[in-house]
């Protein structure tokens, strides 16, 4: 994938002042997003506070049949300002009257061994008739207390312990912050999800299909630029567009809350005193990376859709079944005792629209946003991909240049090529994706065996698209037999990584203890009731060979495309930590990844990185299984306690980690002029 | 110089295909291979100006589509300046002033902002940049409106602009499908006189059209296609006299007669 950075800046410029020329994009991308919170939180606040004060007001007429009680007609006449009017009109037949409204509510009074019945005929579907029912039923209530008390003072007895003989009360122990987010975590997320949609939806139109409709795709096409250069500037245009009209959509909505909820304080309805905003801080930046990411997934898909329109009229019809299909799923937010967990959190849609709920209830779970965060980078990668292919069709644009080999037909395929950098990402995706869904059942389901299958799907993947492509299987699998001094350097570099790692590992759960419940499941689920032998072989063995496979084999020599090794390096490790999914572990395992890599560029055999990943591993399982072995012994001097640091010790550690891991870089370097195999 | 060698394009079409089975209607959409471009062989060379003539559908448009890098030959090669197009696609394109019908121009920039878009496009420099919008602007007489959005100019103008964007990066080889479709005497004779003054300056001029005269009057040489087949290739006079005809018009009717392809 050879993009050149200039040109693609060049055609995002391009896109952009074209875009931010357009009068109709403008509106909806700018005006449109910072007008329509504020004119809807209004428009609503006024219609409630309209419809409640005017009915309030409202003389409401109903009619009995024959006269109650003096009291009560006193009650009525009397009117209080709180319950509301009633006014008294004579009718003769009573179904008419309702049925025409003249009256609101009937009241027929009979008298039945000395007590007295009121049968209240009204109409459900008229709210006026709603409201004087109510006000009815409380007349009737207030007066059947007082009959109450009067009677029970006139036998001389205490009114109060008759009639509540025992007396409770709720203390609502909710945050107060729980209770503000609650009331805008239902609605806000959907409001919010359909802007992001039309934010994405006419940038997408008028750079693809306007463009064709307005015939200067040819023109752009005259120019020495690359189809994959074409559509990623065009891309990153319509990604800016998507996430400004987020961005600007969430300053909108807050600043209109902020108006909303000055609103219902003065009227006493919500009581914001004592919300910690720090706590929100960390969240929402999550929260607007996802959101960031999920406005990329639309902006991608968005513009797939367009390229089959020739024109603008064909585009929207295109789109708008899209657009609904993507829509429908965001309203879970509205369903109650809905929640991020982990399940719903892979699901695209539903996972931005929970996150959203939860943040904005205080109540966020930092391992199942790890989870939206993780599927959500799967899925811009995955549509990345699915617009470069539309893209690429000549049927749809005259294009030219494969990039991805998957799009060649077998046949087609030279013998012994090499994946390329597109391919990497592709394959990663789509493995991420299979591993979250099919990987995360299998676990719940069959356990252990789950996890077994689980690395066969991962060594599968880059396995079957070796053969799609006829690939050299031993230069891109790095498969060497290592020399004696490259075992020596790998075991002496993953002693020094692997301490470090460790104590990076514990640095992040004393500065987050929320991940210390994911981190304790995860032992306990790793040191279950299974047999050393069973558990080293499906925990530790299976890793090394089936991730290594992936990661350090197939990925790298993908990455590693003109000979870019820093960038191979890195970017393998970086995938190779997103893909263990915690927020605790990202980091570590991304470190971990660079020795690996490092490791197999040196010495061009993946038996070395897998012998550090075995290892890695396998030292955990053991000291959970022998905790009183030597090696285990060893092995927990490198627990660190951060909340009360014996510095002597922490130095002690990072001196040896880095010393070992000195050693064996040293061990590990390519002897100059020395060709090695596979790199 | 540019140089074809039997070059083809298949395109993929479907046809509606009645079937009567069991005295059932049925109506299938077939598909069906054909080409566009069927084994086309010629050499353009500096400083002339190449015509390609042929009635509407004869395959010019998608001819010099693949001539200007656009599509992807079938099969078959091409060279321009001893450059491979499947091996150095960027560096042909770069040598290559492309217009046609097709190549409209953005409407909502003005034509100073296009020239600066197109030149990093095309990898110049900023002074070669700034340098040859001067330059342009002043040949194509285009300082009273090189400010103004191009959706506001009018058509004569849009033409102009549409000629300096071919001409911004110097390039060796002018592409010009039918660039006379539909314009008034005015603009029409600007672009004549524009191939004209290129072709003095040692620069190859490929050129489509199925205005036969304008052809004959302009063309050092001349390829003729029909169906997506060469059928006649030469100077305009030894056309003329190999099927001892007074113009270029009769010269196609009676080649394409001879092939029996005339309906």
């Amino acid at each position: 994938m050879d993009m050149r950075k200039n040109i693609v800046l060049s055609i995002f410029q391009k896109e952009m002042l074209d875009l931010l020329r357009d009068k109709k994009t403008l509106f909806m991308m700018i005006i449109l997003p910072i007008i329509m919170y504020p004119v809807l939180f209004i428009l609503f606040s006024f219609l409630m506070i309209m419809g409640i004060s005017s009915l309030q007001e409202k003389e409401l007429p109903i009619a009995f049949n024959k006269s109650p009680d003096a009291a009560i007609i006193a009650k009525i006449l009397g009117g209080k300002e709180k319950t509301g009017k009633l006014k008294i009109v004579e009718v003769e037949d009573y179904q008419k009257a309702l049925e025409e409204r003249e009256i609101t509510a009937y009241i027929e009074i009979e008298e039945e061994d000395g007590q007295i019945q009121y049968k209240i005929y009204m109409n459900s579907s008229v709210e006026d008739s709603n409201e004087s029912t109510g006000r009815i039923k409380d007349l009737l209530e207030e007066y059947k207390d007082e009959l109450v008390k009067e009677k029970i003072e006139a036998e001389g007895l205490d009114v109060d312990l008759i009639l509540e003989p025992i007396v409770y009360e709720t203390v609502d122990l909710a945050k107060k912050t729980e209770k503000a987010g609650y009331l805008m975590g239902q609605i806000l997320p959907v409001i919010f999800i359909i802007g992001i949609l039309l934010g994405a939806v006419y940038p997408a139109t008028d750079v693809i299909a306007g463009e064709k409709e307005r015939g200067t795709l040819e023109t752009l096409l005259t120019l020495p630029v690359s189809n994959g250069e074409l559509v990623m500037g065009k891309y990153l245009a319509v990604s800016l567009s998507a996430i400004i009209s987020a961005i600007l959509s969430v300053l909108s909505i807050s600043l209109s809350l902020l108006f909303l909820m000055g609103n219902f304080k003065e009227a006493g309805a919500i009581d914001l005193e004592g919300i910690n905003y720090n706590e929100l801080i960390f969240p929402l930046i999550i929260t607007l990376i996802c959101v960031c990411l999920f406005a990329m997934v639309v902006s991608a898909i968005s513009m797939c859709v367009c390229s089959f329109a020739k024109n603008y009229k064909e585009a929207q019809n295109y789109i708008s079944p899209i657009m609904l299909i993507l829509m429908i799923p965001s309203y879970v937010s509205v369903m109650p005792n809905m929640e991020l967990n982990g399940v719903n959190a892979a699901i695209p849609v539903v996972n931005i629209s929970l996150l959203i709920k939860n943040v904005l209830s205080f109540n966020y779970n930092l391992a199942a946003i790890s989870v939206v965060l993780v599927t959500n980078i799967a899925f811009v990668l995955l549509s990345i991909y699915f617009l470069s292919k539309t893209f690429k069709s000549e049927d749809i644009l005259f294009g030219d240049k494969r990039e991805f080999s998957f799009l060649e037909k077998r046949s087609n395929i030279k013998k012994g090529s090499l994946p390329t950098l597109s391919d990497g990402l592709i394959l990663y995706a789509i493995a991420l994706l299979v591993l979250i869904y099919l990987g995360g059942f299998l676990q719940v389901k069959y356990q252990i065996l789950g996890m077994a299958l689980t690395q066969f799907m991962i060594i599968a993947f880059p396995l079957f698209f070796g053969y799609y492509i006829k690939t050299d299987f031993a230069k891109t699998f790095s498969i060497r037999v290592p020399r004696l001094k490259d075992f020596l350097g790998g075991f002496i570099l993953w002693i020094g990584v692997s301490i470090a790692s460790l104590l990076l590992a514990q640095f992040i759960l004393y500065l987050f203890p929320e991940n210390m419940e994911v981190a304790e499941a995860l032992s306990e689920f790793i040191t279950g009731d299974y047999p050393f032998i069973l558990s080293l072989l499906v925990f530790a063995l299976l890793p090394a060979i089936c991730e290594e496979a992936l990661f350090r084999g197939f990925l790298m020599t993908a990455f590693k495309d003109k000979k870019a090794i820093l960038r191979a390096i890195i970017l393998s490790s970086l995938l190779f930590g997103v893909m263990h999914i915690d927020f605790i572990r990202i980091i570590p395992t991304t470190i971990l990844g660079l020795a690996l890599g490092y490791a197999v560029y040196c010495t061009g055999s993946i038996f070395i990185p897998m012998l550090m990943h075995f290892l890695n591993n396998g030292i955990v399982l053991f000291s959970g299984y022998f905790p009183e072995h030597i090696i285990s012994k060893a092995y927990s001097c490198l627990e660190i306690d951060f909340s009360n640091l014996d510095f002597g010790h922490l130095i002690s550690l990072i001196v040896l980690s880095i010393v070992f891991t000195i050693i064996g870089l040293v061990l590990l370097k390519k002897p100059k002029n020395e060709k090695v195999p596979g790199s | 110089m540019i140089e074809a060698n039997e070059l083809c394009k298949i395109f993929t079409r479907y046809v509606k295909d009645e079937e009567v089975t069991n005295k059932r209607k049925k109506i299938k959409t077939k598909k069906e291979d054909f080409f566009a471009v069927d084994h086309i062989s010629f050499k353009a060379r500096q400083g002339e100006i190449y015509g390609i003539l042929g009635p509407n559908g004869a395959g010019k448009t998608t001819l010099l589509r693949m001539l200007g890098g656009i599509l992807t030959p079938t099969s078959g090669e091409i060279k321009l300046a001893g450059y491979d197009y499947n091996l150095d696609r960027k560096k042909v394109k770069r040598k290559i002033g492309y217009l046609s019908g097709n190549t409209k121009l953005y409407g909502r920039i003005t034509p100073r902002e296009l020239f600066n878009i197109f030149g990093r496009l095309y990898e110049m420099s900023k002074n070669e940049i700034e340098e040859m919008t001067e330059k342009i602007i002043e040949i194509m007489d285009m300082k009273d409106f090189a400010d103004n959005r191009i959706e506001h100019l009018s058509t004569g103008q849009m033409q102009r602009t549409s000629i300096a964007r071919c001409l911004l990066h110097s390039p060796e080889v002018y592409i010009f499908d039918e660039p006379t479709l539909g314009l008034d005497v005015i603009s029409s004779h600007a672009i004549i006189e524009f191939m004209k003054s290129e072709r003095e300056r040692g620069k190859t001029v490929l050129y489509s059209t199925h205005y036969m005269e304008e052809a004959e009057s302009l063309c050092d040489r001349i390829l003729m296609i029909h169906k997506g087949k060469l059928i006649a290739e030469g100077t305009p006079e030894s056309l003329k006299k190999e099927s001892h005809e007074n113009n270029l018009r009769d010269v196609f009717i009676r080649l394409v007669k001879e092939r029996g392809e005339w309906t």
